[in-house]
């Protein structure tokens, strides 16, 4: 009987089980990877959300500094709907990062879920406008070189 | 999940459309990779986000993957991941600090000090990964022994539960507990070397 053997498990145990208690993201994380899988990223690096809208088929938006979404004609991803405001939200660059912005829309921002008023994207954050979804990824230079 | 990621599970990985590959890899990484997250100092939220974006960087990364295990351990590259992405996620926090109280107050670490600061963290990953492998092989174990036989060894070992209770609960005598302790822990020690096997570090 190792002691050793027995505390490295009980420490293990102890440590797997926090682990579990956090939220299992795993279902939203199927559902992105699915859609990559149908919709491969642009190989030029940069910054891009994947559209998801029922009128359209999904399609790789580039950001810019102020790429804007909403009802008007001027948004740069136009989306329709009585929950979309005008222009509901904005992406803005902050150095390395991405962040999505609600610009006082009537009913709201939410990103994987959750309600936001300012939010730094993760690659794989899911932005919900009204019924269009946008998925973000950024590509980087050589990201998918593999030695 | 029955088979610990190894070269055939990778190989089906490069093909992106492998769902049921993937779902296992998730299944099987997922705990190493918050945890690692966890003992670098991230929240849960900030774990969450290195998981998902570990995820998504392999989901890039993958079709182009040719394993090659004389070049060097899987887990050695799933670090070099997980450690840029823990690194963008304490660099994405102290943004964070620095919208709610704008006085530039400083998280644990600096971006012009990121290389120095993973450049040692291979022993912890490790060690963790170590702790990954004794899990494996209890859920591996938990399912060749009966319901309370893995009971008793869960709350005397891994709750450390005094045996008068366990003993009441289970209406076992405490010498039942110390064989199945023994015989569940020589168990775990045959699982260990198996899973080793099964991944070539034997």
């Amino acid at each position: 009987m190792s002691n050793d053997f027995e505390q490295q498990l009980v420490t293990a145990y102890r440590r797997t089980r926090a682990g579990d208690q956090l939220e299992d993201n795993s279902l939203r994380l199927r559902k992105t990877r699915q859609l990559l899988l149908n919709h491969p990223p642009p190989l030029e690096p940069g910054a891009y959300v994947l559209v998801v809208q029922s009128e359209t088929a999904p399609y790789w938006l580039s950001l810019h500094n102020g790429t804007t979404v909403g009802r008007s004609d001027d948004a740069a991803i136009k989306v329709s709907g009585k929950w979309v405001s005008g222009v509901h939200c904005c992406f803005e660059a902050d150095g390395t990062d991405w962040v999505v912005v609600d610009q006082d829309s009537t009913n709201g921002l939410q990103v994987n879920g959750n309600p936001r008023a300012r939010h730094i994207l993760r690659e794989g954050d899911a932005i919900q406008v009204g019924s269009c979804l946008l998925i973000f990824l950024q590509v980087r230079k050589n990201e998918t070189m593999v030695d | 999940m029955d088979h610990i990621t190894h070269e055939s599970l990778l190989i089906r990985m490069q093909d992106i459309q492998d769902g049921q590959a993937w779902d296992q890899f998730h299944q099987y990484y997922r705990t190493l990779i918050l945890n690692f997250a966890r003992s670098r100092g991230c929240s849960g939220d900030m774990s969450q986000d290195v998981l998902q974006e570990s995820m998504i960087t392999l989901t890039k990364v993958m079709p182009n993957f040719r394993y090659d295990r004389v070049k060097g351990k899987f887990r050695t590259f799933l670090l070099t991941i997980v450690s840029s992405r823990i690194v963008d996620a304490f660099r994405r926090e102290r943004k964070y600090q620095e919208w709610r109280t704008d006085d530039n107050e400083q998280t644990p670490i600096l971006e012009n000090t990121a290389e120095e600061w993973v450049s040692n963290w291979e022993d912890d990953w490790e060690h963790e990964w170590q702790q990954h492998l004794l899990m494996h092989a209890l859920d591996r174990v938990k399912k060749r022994v009966k319901p309370y036989i893995f009971e008793s060894f869960r709350m005397y070992v891994l709750e450390q539960r005094p045996a008068a209770e366990v003993t009441a609960a289970l209406d076992i005598s405490e010498n039942t507990i110390y064989q199945h302790r023994r015989r569940i822990v020589s168990m775990l020690q045959q699982e260990v070397e198996a899973i080793k096997l099964e991944i070539g570090e034997v």
